[in-house]
């Protein structure tokens, strides 16, 4: 066991910074997909978007400086994102799901396409800041220091965004709208303002992702796909609205990305679909569905 | 052959609230017995309960000598449970032939993946006709859905539902929104059902309860407050008071017997 | 849609005068054009099986072209390792595309309004995955290519008029059976279905099993046109089980005004036109143009070109409820009952 834990170290940590950074992507995806039922298929573009800011104003070798400039860059750039999108959904409210998703995809497949016409088609490596990018020595293997910090701060994150849930005013309006959006509406709340908050900060946590995902990933084409159903299958594994549920399917869905490719090699694709399948078969709303928190 | 609906200690709450709460009631092979009481009651909820459309959180259903507590919704139509809602959930792409056609294919014809045959699909065709105009809907089967009135739209619900010649049948407020000379049709309409159909069910319209029921149960809040005929119903004070509160007590049923 | 109403005469007719000219465009077509035709066919019939899932039933699938890739790989392989004999390789795609479709669809029947969409995204996305990785079968990246051509009679079918012959038959074999699924007590079953889901569960419709089998049957057929595209291109790239041509699929299905088989033939006419006409001006920005055309469509032709015909043939008879006519059909958006 010990040794097994050994060997495989590497890929757990792997796992976890992975699990992170789609937490960070997917917690946006789920309060949008839960709050106002609609499917954001352009939630990956705006992620790669946040990978090209991190690449092009950090620098592929970035100072400290110039990665926290890139990284309020996407923020910014995440909102603006975030509000047009919120607009451009809502002539389609009393549609069907499937033209919601439709229009969102038009938008990712325009999005991603500009992104490649202005940045090329090649794969846009970027470093860790000053100081993050070494290695440090955990149970006596070498792990970029990088990863660790990605860790830290999806921690960070998560905790940040359960308090923001369940203990103040915001999250009670979030959890509301979830389990019931007429009500909170009819309570006086206007129903666009939330919409429109929930798409920005949504979006913009999209954007931060891909600049904190830089090292990791870099940035090039495709990269929008794979990531919007990495954390697509989180937000279904979690359940729709569920910050819980976001961080657990996250974690798990990064285990089976890094831990499950250096088990099974290629199978990694066919236990990622089985993880679905065995959720939705067992738990048809999520493990946490109705669960805000 | 006629079959009786027997409920158990049934129960079904949504979080802290009890909808439907410790319900023993029996509906007799045959009988045409009234479920009433004041909004809120769980009148609806009981049907759907019985219906499969909701599980039970506690207690038993029992169709004749069969416990159905957990046979799917599905199941239970084909064993002969059939209701019409309080709100009529049609098929609004369709016709009215159609959404009757939905239901007698199902009951009389094999669903089959490829078109029917011409007599077969002319026997199916002559008994939509005849659901039609026992319904009161002859010569309308041409029509969408969408464009019938509401009360004909229940009257749809009401073909639908006896397309599956059910042996239990369960009427959630069948007259409502309905005009005194459908809501007349209606009570013929169900007078002449076959004596061995068992119906149960809601109505606001007492005159149209005391017209048909020969049993009433009355639910309040969740319980069952009174089980009996409709005279006992009639001039029970519990009744009353759950429906009006004290001293009220004349004023409610204005019906002679 | 396809027609309850009009059928009789007036689309007999239709579909004779169809089946003829299509019969017959070899013979006044040059050997281009003629290859746009069959790939209109191809496409066309992915697309109308695409169309029973979407348009009748209401589940909006947009990982439809796994099924057809994998019709596609499995045709080519077949044919280029054990047999090229000629409506061999079709079945050996019909199957698999039913196969997978029978493997994965389970699951997905099961998910409700917007998480269908999800989980077909992610089969769809798996499935090419699978193709891109998996190379001792699929030639990973670059595709399975010399695929042999089909042999007929133990001749090669080569001629361009004969391939597309061999394929407007398949097409013909491929249409009839969805049209008469759609047609059938089934296919009302599968509308009802569509409409009001709840109500066919209280009738005693087991919903989730009708689901099913209409995937897998949408499954054989788009394997069987995946079959086709391997026998006509003689390639199949991981491509062609990507997410963009599932994306072309859907669009064509949503021009046609979900529903209509026929119109999703069109669609997927006009689909193929256009990027084949198109696509070489564009210097590989396909996907802007797709990405443009999604929206476009969803703003300004929520019916799509069948609703619109539809909407105005309606207008007279709209609120008139007089004994003729069918329902003034209401705004159904393009996923129609598939929203909550």
């Amino acid at each position: 066991m010990s040794a097994w834990f050994d060997a495989n170290l590497v890929s757990i940590l792997n796992g976890a910074a992975i699990g992170c950074l789609l937490f960070i992507l997917a917690i946006g995806l789920s309060l949008v997909f839960g709050m106002m039922d609609v499917l954001n298929l352009a939630h990956g573009a705006i992620f790669l978007g946040g990978a090209y800011v991190g690449w092009k104003v950090g620098g592929a070798a970035p100072t400290w400086a110039s990665f926290l400039l890139a990284l309020g860059v996407a923020v910014l750039l995440g909102l603006v994102a975030g509000g047009v999108l919120s607009a451009m959904t809502e002539p389609l409210r009393n549609r069907s799901h499937l033209d919601q998703a439709l229009l969102t995809l038009g938008i990712a497949l325009v999005v991603a396409e500009l992104l490649s016409m202005a940045f090329g088609n090649d794969v846009r490596g970027v470093n860790a800041p000053p100081g993050l990018d070494g290695s440090v020595s955990v149970f006596g293997n070498a792990y970029p220091t990088y990863r660790l910090m990605l860790i830290g701060v999806g921690a960070v994150l998560a905790a940040g965004m359960w308090l923001l849930v369940s203990r103040t005013m915001i999250g009670a309006v979030i959890r509301g709208t979830v389990a019931d959006r007429e009500m909170i509406s009819a309570i006086g709340i206007d129903n666009r303002k939330v919409k429109l908050a929930v798409f920005a900060a949504g979006s913009a946590l999209a954007a931060v992702a891909g600049v904190l995902g830089g090292p990791i990933y870099g940035a090039r084409p495709g990269l929008d796909a794979t990531v919007l159903i990495l954390a697509l299958v989180v937000v279904v594994i979690g359940g729709l609205g569920s910050v819980r549920g976001a961080l657990v399917g996250a974690l798990i869905i990064g285990q089976i990305e890094s831990l499950g490719r250096a088990l099974f090699a290629d199978a990694a694709s066919f236990v990622l679909f089985g993880a679905l399948a065995i959720v939705l078969v067992l738990r048809p709303q999520g493990l946490f569905a109705g669960a805000t928190r | 052959m006629t079959v009786s609906l027997t409920c158990r200690g049934l129960g079904r709450a949504f979080g802290a609230l009890k909808a439907v709460d410790q319900v023993d009631m029996r509906v007799a092979p045959g009988s045409r017995h009234a479920l009433i009481g004041p909004n809120g009651a769980g009148k609806t909820t009981l049907l759907s309960l019985i219906t499969g459309a909701l599980g039970a959180s506690a207690g038993e259903v029992w169709l004749g000598e069969q416990d159905i507590t957990r046979v799917s919704e599905i199941r239970r139509a084909r064993l002969g449970i059939s209701q019409t809602m309080q709100h009529a959930s049609l098929f609004p792409s369709m016709t009215t032939a159609e959404n009757v056609m939905l239901a007698v294919q199902r009951h009389h014809g094999r669903i089959s993946p490829w078109p029917r045959r011409r007599p077969h699909r002319g026997r199916l065709e002559v008994r939509v006709e005849d659901l039609l105009d026992r319904a009161g809907l002859g010569g309308r089967g041409g029509v969408g859905v969408t464009a019938l009135s509401h009360g004909e739209r229940k009257q749809v619900e009401l073909a639908v539902a006896l397309a599956c010649e059910p042996r239990l049948l369960l009427l959630d407020e069948p007259a409502a929104g309905m005009s005194a000379a459908e809501s007349q049709r209606l009570v013929e309409l169900v007078r002449r059902l076959p004596a061995e159909v068992t119906v149960l069910f809601i109505e606001h319209d007492l005159d149209l309860v005391f017209t048909l029921a020969t049993d009433v149960t009355v639910l309040h809040l969740g319980q069952v407050l009174l089980s009996g005929s409709p005279d006992e119903i009639r001039t029970s004070e519990a009744v009353q008071q759950a429906y009006l509160g004290t001293g009220h007590t004349e004023a409610l049923f204005t019906t002679q017997p | 849609m396809t027609d309850r109403v009009s059928w009789p005469p007036r689309g007999m007719l239709f579909g004779v005068a169809a089946a003829l000219l299509l019969a017959a465009a070899p013979l006044f077509l040059a050997p281009y054009a003629t290859t746009t035709l069959t790939r209109m066919l191809v496409f066309g019939l992915l697309a109308a099986s695409l169309a029973l899932l979407v348009g009748v039933t209401g589940l909006p699938s947009l990982g439809h072209a796994a099924y057809f890739g994998v019709g596609a790989y499995a045709a080519g392989w077949f044919a280029k390792n054990i047999s090229a004999g000629a409506p061999l390789s079709l079945l050996v795609a019909a199957a698999a595309g039913g196969l997978v479709a029978a493997a994965t669809g389970w699951v997905a029947v099961r998910a409700r309004g917007v998480f269908f969409l999800v989980l077909t995204l992610a089969i769809g996305e798996i499935v090419h995955q699978a193709a891109d990785r998996w190379d001792s079968v699929t030639g990973g990246s670059n595709g399975l290519y010399g695929i042999p051509a089909t042999m007929f009679g133990g001749e090669p079918i080569s001629n361009v008029g004969l391939l597309y012959w061999y394929v407007l038959l398949a097409f013909g074999i491929g249409l009839a059976v969805l049209w008469l699924v759609a047609r059938s007590p089934y296919g009302t079953a599968l509308r009802g279905i569509h409409d009001n889901e709840p109500r066919m569960r209280a009738l005693g419709y087991p919903t989730s099993l009708y689901k099913y089998a209409v995937f897998v049957i949408a499954g054989t057929i788009a394997g069987l046109a995946g079959g086709l595209l391997a026998t006509q291109q003689r390639l199949v790239t991981p491509e062609d089980l990507g997410f963009t041509t599932a994306a072309l699929a859907l669009l064509a299905v949503i021009i046609g005004g979900a529903g209509s088989l026929w119109g999703a033939c069109l669609g997927a006419a006009l689909v193929i036109l256009v990027r084949d006409t198109l696509g070489p001006t564009l210097d590989g920005h396909g996907p802007l143009v797709l990405g443009l055309l999604f929206i476009l469509v969803v703003y300004l032709m929520p019916c799509g070109i069948a609703g619109i015909r539809l909407r105005r043939g309606q207008r007279p008879a709209a609120g008139d409820s007089g004994g003729t006519g069918k329902p003034a059909p209401e705004p159904v958006s393009v996923g129609g009952g598939a929203s909550r």
